[in-house]
């Protein structure tokens, strides 16, 4: 079994990453029982500095920036959380498959994934967002869909190198069905491969939901939100920074967290393998 | 003159902690201001540095190669031999240290050389040719211009002079049209070829010393004994001075003039080869002898028990855990490598009383004549193929076999002789394109669909444990999904026990349950594959090769463990090898293929003295086997004159 603790406790960056992680973690869970005041609460004059009432100021509509940060993580860490658990759900399944069957349904399945790589990702978002708007659920379709294809490719080439071993050929001499096969027999061994897959797309998710948002085709005003904030800050950048900087900086604890973090579960479920003993 | 060198020299005892730098290495050297042609190690010491400090993994080894001569480092993987031949090099591996000892090219010491004229030396005089040649040459580059690169670079010539050496190299190494291989990519050519390539590009700078590390493993016997006769040609006209790294003693004593024996990272015994292999004075030696499964004689391998300390010990003698002559001093103290006659070392206290070990190989028994068997496994006209259209390889073209209850058929073949595609169709992995198997007198679906009941009776084991192990699974898994599949009859609570009881059975030690494979040595994954297929209570288990690849010592106990094993669940087993030695050391009814066609086939007496067909006669012949292995047959295979 592996010890949990010793993958972040392993090395420095490990640590960073866990601090990081949990810090934005905590941002977005207890944020909004701790703010001082509503998101989207008209409490003062707009723009102003710093104060004892309000810490990072307030923006241009006069609302509490630091109440808004509190509440602004949640579509930050959800939202690209399902939608890598989606794109991961559809793309590892058909990946596990396409690479353990080959042939026919292999072609299938990675000519349509080549199909759907093809199209670039603000097309995909016209076409989705604009008829079935902004909702939740439609951001998460469109960046599970927009990410499925590829982890279909990492995990069909990941299985089917695992499946040359040995092992499955045993398995199937035993007479394992199939999804025993995939669970018990390729799964395990893929799982290093797939959690620095997780990493980047969660870190992808993070970057093109906020994006989204800054573009205006995500989270609506006057919704909270890190990547709608920085978008509506960017224009008193000069004058309050913090507006936007703050947010800003949520964002990119929560992507660098995320990176260093599963570096260092892939390394360490790399070194439990690749032990081999000297001489 | 006493036998015992520490008697003769009591003053010249081994300072402790530098147990090889006795008085008899120097003598070895022999040397003293004599012609230095040639390569020399002296008291070399190398330690690899680990979580738990240094660790001594070659202790002080002094060895001399001769201009002209192949010296042989024989021993066990772990012994050394390759690290001290490395290092001896100043090519240290990662994490290892030199801790004295240097190393003579022709009287020049070069372990204390700068970077830079250690590279002028790898890149004129030292030579190196690994394992595996085909991961030696670099895939995407012709062969021409990898072995021109090297004429160019280190040898200074001219393009045009540069493509006349290489083929001139390549026609040395007897490659088959070589001005047509040089247009080649690596992965056109076969093993063989690749090999013979990695010979030619070793030879291309015109060394004087030159290293072969196991070049031959993972060819086929035919090819290999072509490879070496060439070698030992090319060798002795060149004149250069060979270190030939092998865990095979047949081989060994074919090639090599002087042969070196290590244990543990030390010499145990050295000496002209014939004589060490005829009246090997070591125990380890004699053990590895009798390790030797033979193709020419009935015997019995027997295998060493235990496995080698993987490093230096200084307190004792380091081979006495598995000596079957060890006594009270072999425990107290730290045997020097003592003259018992001019030329000839050992590392052994009782080398005088014992004198020369003689072998302890058994004669196979014959198998009584016991009742009729009923065929378990009837194969007819089998045809299999790979691939489509153009592509298609006809593997296995029209075999018919048979395997009986209890009986221990083999299968023998070269690469390509489709042996390890008939295992696979059986066992249901491959559909075959025509021909019928039949089980017990039931005929299997030609789609590879199998009973639960069938995949319990038809048991497989793989040749590579790294690769039928699954990684991620610990011995307890591995083992326990079999007995959760087949073995119905066990209640829950009962799996355990029968798990610890199925280790037991192979002779590993239930407590590795909750070992992951890469936590075993490769001889206890090949035991936990083995307990995986007979925990199942088969009738018939496929040895897909399952000994190829582990040491002799090891090969050697596998052996004797699945013939038990065998005996005693009373399974039929279908033995699948390319190694004509281990065929007739375990089975009792042989099939000889080639080219996917059944050349031969006959009792395992009979095909082996008698032999009908030409292919079988021709495989026989190019079988290496040291003559000193036993008393009678004094014949040696071509290639080792001394």
């Amino acid at each position: 079994m592996p010890r949990w603790p010793s993958i972040a406790v392993g090395g420095m960056p490990g640590r960073v990453g866990l601090l990081l992680v949990v810090v934005a973690l905590v941002v977005t869970v207890t944020g909004p029982f701790v703010a001082p005041f509503r998101h989207t609460a008209l409490v003062g004059p707009i723009l102003q500095g710093p104060s004892v009432t309000h810490a990072l100021g307030t923006d241009q509509l006069g609302r509490d920036v630091l109440s808004r940060v509190l509440y602004g993580g949640r579509s930050v860490l959800l939202l690209p959380a399902c939608a890598v658990a989606l794109a991961f759900g559809l793309g590892g399944i058909l990946g596990l498959v396409a690479g353990y069957r080959g042939g026919r349904l292999d072609q299938l399945v990675s000519r349509g994934a080549d199909i759907l790589m093809s199209i670039p990702p603000l097309l995909l978002v016209m076409v989705l967002v604009i008829p079935l708007g902004t909702s939740d659920v439609v951001l998460i379709a469109t960046t599970g869909i927009w990410f499925a294809p590829r982890i279909v490719r990492i995990v069909r080439a990941a299985t089917a190198s695992v499946c040359t071993k040995d092992y499955v050929l045993a398995a199937r001499v035993r007479g394992e069905s199939t999804a025993s096969i995939l669970w018990h027999e390729v799964t395990p061994n893929i799982t290093g491969t797939l959690l620095a897959e997780l990493a980047l797309r969660l870190n992808y998710a993070i970057i093109f939901i906020t994006t989204l948002n800054f573009l205006g085709l995500g989270v609506q005003p006057p919704s909270s939100d890190w990547g709608l904030m920085v978008s509506e800050g960017r224009a008193f950048l000069g004058h309050r920074p913090l507006i936007s900087i703050v947010p800003a900086l949520m964002i990119g604890a929560l992507a660098i967290g995320v990176n260093l973090l599963s570096d260092q579960i892939a390394v360490y479920l790399a070194r439990n393998v690749q032990q081999s003993s000297r001489l | 003159m006493s036998s015992n060198p520490r008697d003769s020299n009591p003053a010249h005892r081994p300072p402790p902690g530098r147990a090889d730098a006795s008085p008899a290495d120097r003598h070895q050297l022999g040397d003293r201001r004599e012609s230095p042609a040639g390569f020399e190690i002296r008291e070399l010491m190398i330690a690899y540095a680990g979580a738990e400090g240094l660790t001594p993994v070659v202790g002080g080894v002094s060895l001399r190669a001769r201009s002209g001569q192949i010296t042989g480092l024989a021993g066990e993987s772990g012994s050394g031999k390759t690290t001290a031949a490395l290092s001896a090099l100043a090519y240290l591996p990662p994490g290892a240290s030199r801790l004295g000892g240097e190393a003579l090219l022709n009287g020049r010491s070069i372990l204390d050389l700068e970077r830079v004229a250690l590279r002028r030396l790898w890149a004129s005089e030292i030579s190196y040719v690994a394992q595996d040649a085909g991961t030696a040459l670099n895939p995407a580059r012709r062969i021409g211009s990898q072995l021109d690169e090297i004429l160019r670079v280190n040898r200074g010539l001219a393009r045009a002079a540069a493509r006349r050496r290489a083929v001139e190299l390549l026609e040395a190494v007897r490659l088959p049209d070589a001005a047509g291989a040089r247009r080649r990519y690596p992965h056109e050519l076969s093993g063989g070829q690749l090999q013979r390539i990695a010979i030619a590009m070793a030879l291309a700078t015109e060394p004087r010393v030159i290293i072969f590390d196991e070049p031959t493993t993972g060819l086929d016997v035919t090819t290999s004994a072509e490879v070496i006769a060439m070698l030992g040609g090319l060798i002795r006209e060149r004149g250069l001075a060979a270190i030939y790294i092998s865990h095979d003693l047949a081989l060994l004593a074919a090639i090599s003039d002087q042969l070196v024996v290590f244990y543990a990272g030390e010499v145990v015994e050295s000496g002209p080869t014939s004589d060490v292999l005829r009246a090997p004075r070591h125990p380890y030696t004699r053990a590895l002898l009798d390790a030797l499964p033979s193709a020419r004689r009935a015997l019995r391998p027997r295998g060493i028990p235990g496995l080698p300390p993987g490093r230096v010990v200084v307190e004792r003698c380091s081979f006495t855990p598995r000596c079957p002559h060890a006594e009270a001093r072999c425990r107290e103290e730290h045997p020097a490598l003592g003259a018992i006659q001019p030329g000839r070392f050992v590392r052994c206290v009782r080398a005088g009383e014992l004198g020369p070990l003689p072998s302890e190989a058994a004669p196979i028994l014959q198998p009584s004549r016991d009742r009729p068997r009923v065929p378990v496994l009837e194969v007819a006209d089998l045809v299999c193929e790979y691939g489509q259209g153009a592509g298609r390889v006809v593997a296995v073209d029209g075999v018919s076999l048979e395997v009986r209850e209890r009986q221990v058929v083999g299968l023998v073949g070269e690469s390509g002789s489709g042996k390890s595609t008939i295992g696979r169709a059986i066992t249901g992995l491959l559909v075959p394109r025509a021909g019928t198997l039949r089980w017990r007198g039931e005929v299997l679906p030609a789609g590879g669909r199998r009973t639960p009941a069938q995949h319990r009776e038809i048991q497989i084991i793989f040749q590579n444990p790294d690769s039928s192990l699954n990684p991620r699974h610990t011995v307890a898994q591995l083992i326990g999904r079999a007995v959760v599949l087949f073995r119905e009859d066990v209640p829950r609570s009962a799996q355990a026990d029968l798990i610890a009881e199925a280790l037991r059975e192979v002779q590993l030690d239930p407590a590795l349950m909750s070992r992951y494979p890469h936590q075993l040595s490769g001889g206890q994954k090949q035991r936990v594959a083995m307990a995986r297929a007979f925990v199942a209570r088969p009738r018939l288990v496929i040895c897909d090769e399952i000994i190829s690849g582990q040491d002799v010592s090891v090969q050697a106990t596998i052996l004797e463990l699945v013939r038990t094993m065998q005996r005693e669940h009373e399974t039929a087993l279908l033995f699948i090898s390319h190694d004509l030695a281990v065929v007739r050391a375990i089975a009792q009814y042989v099939y000889v293929l080639q080219g996917g066609r059944v050349q031969e086939h006959a009792a395992t007496e009979r095909l082996f003295e008698a032999p009908a067909a030409g292919y079988t006669r021709r495989l026989l012949a190019a079988v290496l086997e040291p003559a000193g292995a036993a008393q009678d047959h004094g014949a040696r295979p071509s290639g080792g004159g001394r």
